[in-house]
């Protein structure tokens, strides 16, 4: 694993908006990696008929550096989902800016979807195509010159040789997520953004699939990554975000979260950084 | 293009593997035939036999009364006495006699040879309507048999033989082209048009709900490509079954009239007909993309099946001009104006895809419930 940097990663505001309370930058050296991912500021509001706007993300900032995977967490609701949506481009952003290896995803989607691999609660994969012609099918819309070829190599990075052939339907659900992320990762991209992908996986499944991440990141790829599962984010992510009713409460690292909070387990610094006032959070000089 | 492309593919792959398009859509054109043959016998056997001519049992040589007689619609019954017959009411006409006649050749060697067969066909009937067919059964039984001296001859019955008409009895008219009216256009884009409802609206809603267009968006792909190659796709599955539809209904009316009808202008009527289903396509494939939830938007596309049934009963019962949408294919009946009905749907058919992309790739309506939060 590589050492665990703590790039120039805001603590979030108040989850009030009307009574904001000052960011405190975490005191930490600067990354000598440009980031892949930046986000800086970024909200994300529904509108509302006959009522006030929903906010699902408010002023959140932080950064995924390259060969780094940082932990997305929070509750049901939160706005994990919603935040990735929009540095996926599936979603745009109503305020702030997000940069995918240095795209807007607001003004550059494609370019942004060109670096990006993306795997949500959600993505499906389209019926009655074999799991060979789904990854021909991706190659080929991310536009590579030999969506073949790379398909093949899909099929060897991801040890789905024994099912290239059968139809997604016909996939339990392990190999199905397998599948998934081989899709998204067809093109090896930069960018991985990656949302409860084990949710529903066995726990063997769960180690298959946190081992490929881990190969991803050692490759080099920055990884962006929301789980409900403490001890997958302890063993996977060099720095977790914390997000609560659309903000970002704190970024840090695992064992940095634990000593901010006073918790013996990583857990326990969760629930104490939800429940706790934003100001307490805040880095003592 | 390239992406395109690799979406079609796909899109015919997911087709051709999908059970419900042999269900729905090859399968019903094929039984085309077979039902038809099978509803025309039973559609025979409840009208009942015609009506019954006795014959004698002896008749000339190539004189094939029994066949002329079933042909004109009449049951042949063989009898010693003919005319006993149809005195007891077991026939409704009789031929009593056949005798041989003079013809005109002692009186016009040149005109006919001596040798020529003339027969005299002494008839009875119980009314003018069967006296008539029976006539006409045993005119076409002499015609039949002259055709078969001249042929032996080793003349052509079609150039040396000059067949005369009944001048006094109406003879029916063979059967003429297939009436492939504004109805049957109309019933045609309808019918098609009923693939894109179930693979366009109701499938576009499953993808969604699926997750599968949300991935397909998250790559670099613009969503009106991705809607264009799911439209071409269903179009190509309604140009099949309409090419086995079309050779079932020749296979049909060739075994019915034994002719070839085809209406005019039929290559610039097929392409116009094909232009209003994809039409319709987009129509489904726009409520596909739209509808909040699978209910809605089986509910919005029973709404456009009426509105397309409207359109194209509007332009069945009335002169519409040929560039309205829909309404101006069933009304068409030239290759101008097949143009003009074709493109005017096709133009269309863009603006609908492309709007439907356009809001698309704004993510109004990407997921059924969208997450607030």
């Amino acid at each position: 694993m590589p050492p665990s940097p703590v790039a120039a990663s805001p603590v979030a505001a108040s989850p009030v908006a009307a009574s904001p309370v000052a960011a405190s930058p975490v005191a930490a050296p600067p990354d000598p990696r440009p980031p892949a991912i930046e986000v800086d500021h970024l909200g994300r509001t529904w509108p509302q008929p006959g009522g006030p706007e929903v906010v699902a993300v408010a002023d959140a900032s932080f950064t995924v550096a390259a060969g780094e995977v940082v932990g997305l967490l929070g509750p049901n609701g939160a706005g994990k989902t919603t935040l990735m949506q929009v540095l996926a481009t599936l979603s745009p952003p109503t305020s702030g800016t997000a940069r995918v290896m240095g795209h807007d995803v607001r003004t550059a989607p494609m370019e942004v979807r060109r670096c990006l691999g993306y795997l949500s609660t959600t993505s499906g994969l389209p019926a009655r195509l074999t799991c060979r012609e789904s990854l021909v099918l991706f190659a080929r819309l991310q536009g590579l010159a030999d969506p073949r070829a790379a398909a093949e190599e899909a099929v060897r990075r991801f040890r789905l040789g024994d099912f290239s052939e059968r139809y997604t339907e016909g996939l339990s659900t392990g190999m199905r997520q397998r599948l998934r992320i081989a899709c998204a990762a067809v093109h090896r991209p930069p960018v991985l953004i990656l949302d409860e992908p084990t949710a529903g996986l066995d726990l063997m499944a769960t180690d298959d699939l946190l081992r490929e991440v881990e190969s991803l990141r050692d490759e080099g790829a920055a990884v962006l990554y929301s789980t409900h599962l403490m001890d997958e984010a302890e063993q996977l992510c060099d720095r977790l975000a914390i997000i609560y009713e659309g903000r970002l409460r704190v970024v840090d690292t695992p064992a940095g979260l634990r000593a901010r909070t006073g918790a013996n387990s990583l857990a326990e610094a969760f629930r104490r950084t939800v429940r706790s006032p934003v100001a307490e959070l805040r880095d003592e000089p | 293009m390239s992406a395109l492309l690799a979406l079609l593919q796909a899109e015919v792959r997911r087709l051709v593997r999908t059970p419900q398009v042999y269900l729905y859509v090859v399968l019903p054109a094929l039984l085309l035939l077979p039902c038809g043959v099978f509803i025309g016998v039973v559609l025979l056997s409840l009208s009942g036999p015609g009506q019954t001519v006795a014959l004698p049992l002896e008749l000339p040589a190539g004189l094939d009364l029994a066949g002329a007689t079933q042909d004109a619609g009449l049951h042949p019954l063989t009898t010693p006495r003919p005319q006993a017959s149809w005195m007891d009411g077991e026939a409704d006409a009789a031929v009593v006699r056949v005798l041989p006649g003079d013809g005109i050749a002692s009186a016009a060697p040149g005109v006919e040879p001596a040798s020529r067969p003339r027969y005299i066909v002494e008839i009875l009937a119980t009314d003018d309507e069967v006296e008539k067919q029976l006539r006409v059964a045993v005119k076409a039984a002499g015609d039949h048999a002259m055709e078969g001296l001249v042929s032996a001859a080793g003349g052509d019955p079609d150039r040396d033989l000059w067949l005369a008409e009944l001048s006094d009895v109406p003879v029916p008219e063979a059967p003429g082209p297939f009436p492939l009216d504004r109805g049957v256009r109309a019933y045609a884009v309808f019918a098609l048009s009923l693939v894109g409802f179930f693979f366009l609206a109701l499938t576009g809603v499953a993808d969604r709900q699926e997750g599968v267009t949300e991935t397909l968006l998250a790559t670099p792909l613009r969503a009106t490509t991705l809607l264009a190659s799911r439209l071409l796709a269903v179009v190509g599955l309604q140009a099949l079954a309409a090419l086995l539809l079309a050779a079932n209904l020749v296979l049909l009316l060739n075994e019915a009239s034994r002719e070839l009808p085809l209406p005019p202008a039929t290559p610039a009527m097929v392409l116009a007909l094909l232009g209003g289903t994809a039409l319709c396509d987009a129509l489904y494939l726009a409520i596909g993309t739209w509808a909040p939830s699978a209910k809605a938007a089986n509910n919005a596309a029973g709404g456009a099946m009426f509105l397309i049934l409207g359109a194209l009963g509007l332009g069945t019962m009335a002169e519409v001009p040929a560039w309205l949408p829909l309404a101006g294919l069933p009304a068409a009946d030239t290759t101008q104006k097949y143009a003009q009905a074709g493109l005017a749907c096709l133009a269309l058919t863009a603006v609908v895809v492309g709007l439907t992309g356009r809001a698309l790739d704004r993510r109004v309506r990407l997921k059924l419930s969208p997450e607030r939060r």
